[in-house]
């Protein structure tokens, strides 16, 4: 049955056809996984309404450069191939992250590599990461050459642009997907690189974030404009343009942007093959052994333990604790749902550090995000958090208290550092009296701990045990989205509730705003407000005890389905 | 060109200080079925790793099927692999991944279709063939495993614990097909715990203890060696030639003790 004449497996040029294979059934396998993760489809569907709500401002804008060109203004030309070369220079680099995580990383790696040679799984791999990226290149660009298109009042227009961004999308992704494998295999050979990879990777996404959300990027852009409308990259805007009457592009560059996508492409081929090689048959450097040889309690563990001794008085308390902690420092990655909200307050810090002042209410939203990490973290799903671990917990003499206060400690002890120095320091910032900053010095364990237990009892009660992948294999069981929702609710009430009956000034800042937002020309008064938080404040107080109580029986009495 | 199935000469892996693979040297006959033995982090693992070109040897050299263990492309189309963890794609049915297995290896359509049809229907998965592998069992999982590793008929196959979670229905359906290759002169390079499979099965038992092969003979032979104890069994010979390899070591260096990495 064994084709022995068979050669596609030899050579250095990967065989076309099982890269296509392969790529249809890693799309296929990758679709078929984001069905069934709904944090990321409803992330996804977030997204799509994003670009779409953008793209009627999109195709405005690109319609009256159609228009100028038409009407022979031919510095739009330059605009619209400096906004290519940037467009192809994030593609590159998505190239290369996607190429360092997951993209990267083959799925049954034991399998794949003993049926086909690396050239082809790597051939197989850049050609679905090229399909998945294909939609972020051609919706955005293609409705924005439409306007082009109908500005300037020829379809050929549109024609060049898709042309052009076929070429920038292929030779993008191309160019950056073997620098990703290459660096993957130098992480992978380094040990301190490989211990780091999880904070490089933070470090990289908040980067972009910030980039983005602040316009760094067109700062960026304006300083390399010589490099980004000099060849090559200056060429994709004369393909683009070529087609349009009045653009004055040059064929020649034109022309050259195609032979240059037409020699990439094979190059681009054989470097990722042997980027490949260097990234996937190496002898990971990373010690998995943790803590010293000889058994003594010097690990991690072991000197987590003794610190949370201090707080922790049954030893179930005290082991799921240890464990909750040492987990999420070697799996970092789990806690991503908990820091995402401060990726929204990027600009924010923007402001912060370029005028040295924070406004007013910047302590509290402090306070309210320490209070909401905190129950995110750990205790908003204890019970899926366990995992496969989940019998062995429920059959061990450790009961529903020691999993609650273990869980509590956990966050406690890790969070409410960090919330009372920022609150402080942001408060500091902001102008506050020391009386103030005593306040929210004081206010931080309390909101924490709240936030913590009563994430418990939510959790508790809407336990959630499906995963989702986070990165690469790295999978995380996220809390369901009705504990999520009720805490966030619930920890926003109450923090707002304190800061209105604490602070005149957010008390006076809530009057201005609520009375902007009630409908039907309703105002309300600070008396008013703040007799509302004064029930809302002690109704909230007794919910803590009630989730406390709530996550414990929850706990004793589960059954596993 | 070698005429042996398997040979390897001077086998090492090193990673860092600890030494998994220690100068492993073993010729296996085309055709047979060569078991492969070890306590838990004895280095079965990594060496069936080198021998299939997954992971590079510190030192030494091995042939698989006459081709240089260096030649992965010429490798991959020899070779059949099936790790202690089956490489299945859970977002893909049974039917759908053996398929894909099938296409990736080129082999001619209608004929792979009817063969894959077959296996399905000899290791009892035709029913839920067109189930997604996530619903699977643990069971099912590693025969659709077996499959691919040896749907392309390779001339060498290397198992690594074949029968483990198998009903014993299975299980006996999974020696029966070795077996089976074996008489078509497929080589069979079988790592299991499961000592009757490798005692019915095997032509030649090697024995790897913390690196090293510590024995090499057939199944008789081995237990020939404990008989005079009383007990003439796989097993009692497993323990005795790794108790005696153990002696011999601490007689050697009755301070060190080397860690066991099993990859």
């Amino acid at each position: 049955m064994r084709n022995d004449v068979e050669t596609s497996r030899d050579g250095h040029v990967p065989s076309i056809g099982v890269g296509l294979l392969i790529a249809r059934v890693e799309i296929r396998r990758s679709v078929r996984k984001l069905r069934e993760q709904d944090v990321w489809l409803a992330v996804l569907v977030l997204g799509a309404v994003g670009v779409l709500l953008s793209l009627p401002i999109l195709f405005g804008h690109t319609r009256e450069w159609g228009v100028d060109l038409a009407a022979g203004e031919t510095s739009v030309a330059s605009t619209v191939a400096m906004a290519l070369a940037v467009v192809w220079l994030l593609f590159a680099l998505f190239a290369v992250v996607s190429a360092v995580g997951e993209y990267g990383e083959i799925d049954n790696e034991s399998g794949m590599l003993t049926i086909r040679p690396p050239k082809d799984v790597a051939c197989g791999l850049l050609l679905s990461a090229t399909v998945w990226y294909a939609p972020f290149a051609f919706v955005p660009l293609g409705v924005g050459f439409l306007g082009l298109s109908v500005g300037a009042g020829s379809p050929l227009a549109f024609v060049g642009g898709v042309v052009a961004t076929t070429v920038l999308l292929v030779t993008a992704v191309a160019t950056g997907y073997p620098v990703g494998l290459a660096l993957k295999g130098v992480i992978r050979r380094s040990e301190r690189l490989s211990s780091l990879k999880p904070i490089l990777a933070v470090v990289v996404t908040v980067a972009y974030v910030w980039i983005m959300a602040t316009g760094k990027l067109l700062v960026i852009a304006e300083t390399l404009e010589p490099v980004l409308l000099a060849p090559p990259l200056g060429w994709l805007g004369d393909l683009a343009l070529v087609t349009t009457p009045g653009a004055d592009a040059s064929i020649a560059r034109a022309a050259g942007a195609l032979v240059l996508a037409v020699v990439v492409l094979p190059a681009a081929a054989l470097g990722t093959t042997a980027s490949a090689r260097y990234a996937w048959y190496v002898d990971r450097a990373w010690d998995s052994r943790e803590g010293d040889r000889h058994g003594d309690d010097h690990s991690s563990p072991g000197r987590v333990a003794a610190t949370l001794a201090l707080v922790c008085r049954r030893p179930g308390t005290l082991g799921v604790a240890t464990t909750t902690l040492v987990r999420a420092y070697r799996a970092p990655l789990q806690l991503v749902f908990a820091a995402v909200p401060l990726l929204g307050a990027l600009p924010l810090f923007e402001r912060v550090i370029a005028t040295g002042t924070a406004p007013p209410f910047v302590p509290w939203v402090v306070l309210l995000y320490g209070a909401w990490a905190a129950g995110t973290a750990f205790p908003l799903n204890a019970l899926g958090n366990q995992g496969s671990t989940l019998p062995t917990a429920l059959t061990a003499r450790a009961d529903g208290a020691c999993v609650v206060h273990g869980t509590v400690v956990a966050a406690v002890v890790t969070v409410t550092p960090l919330t009372a120095v920022a609150a402080v320091g942001m408060g500091y910032l902001a102008g506050r009296s020391p009386a103030d900053l005593l306040v929210l010095t004081a206010l931080s364990p309390v909101v924490v701990t709240a936030g913590a237990v009563l994430a418990a009892g939510l959790g508790a009660r809407f336990p959630r045990f499906r995963s989702i992948d986070v990165a690469g294999s790295r999978t995380a069981v996220p809390p369901s989205k009705s504990a999520f929702a009720l805490f966030s609710l619930l920890i926003t009430l109450a923090v707002y509730a304190v800061a209105v009956l604490a602070d005149e000034t957010i008390r006076s800042l809530a009057v201005v705003v609520l009375s902007e937002r009630l409908p039907y020309g309703l105002s309300i008064t600070a008396t008013t407000l703040e007799t509302v938080a004064s029930v809302v404040v002690p109704l909230l107080a007794l919910a803590i005890p009630a989730a406390y109580l709530l996550a414990v029986r929850r706990i004793d009495s589960y059954r596993l389905e | 060109m070698t005429d042996r199935a398997i040979v390897a000469e001077g086998l090492t892996k090193r990673y860092g200080d600890d030494l998994a693979v220690d100068g492993l040297s073993l010729s296996i006959q085309p055709g047979s079925v060569y078991g492969f033995l070890g306590p838990n982090g004895a280095g079965k693992t990594t060496t069936m790793r080198m021998l299939t070109s997954l992971t590079t040897p510190t030192a030494g050299s091995a042939t698989v099927a006459g081709v240089p263990i260096t030649d992965r492309e010429s490798l991959t189309e020899r070779i059949g692999y099936l790790p202690a963890d089956p490489p299945v794609f859970e977002e893909l049915t049974g039917r759908e991944h053996l398929r894909y297995v099938t296409r990736l290896h080129e082999l001619p359509e209608d004929a792979t279709r009817r063969r894959v049809e077959d296996l399905l229907e000899r290791f009892d998965l035709l029913e839920d063939a067109d189930r997604r592998i996530a619903e699977y069992s643990t069971g099912m999982r590693k025969k659709v495993g077996i499959i691919g590793a040896v749907i392309h008929e390779p001339d060498v196959v290397f198992l690594d614990e074949p029968t483990s979670g198998l009903d014993p229905r299975a299980a006996r359906t999974v020696r029966n097909t070795l077996a089976a290759l074996a008489d078509r002169e497929m080589t069979v390079f079988l790592s299991t715990h499961v000592l009757p499979v490798v005692d019915e099965l095997a032509d030649v038992v090697g024995v790897i203890d913390d690196g090293t092969l510590v024995a090499e003979a057939p199944p008789d032979e081995l237990k020939r060696r404990v008989e005079t104890a009383g007990d003439a069994s796989l097993e009692a010979a497993f323990l005795d030639v790794t108790r005696t390899d153990r002696q011999a070591r601490d007689r050697r260096d009755p301070g060190e003790s080397r860690r066991d990495i099993d990859a």
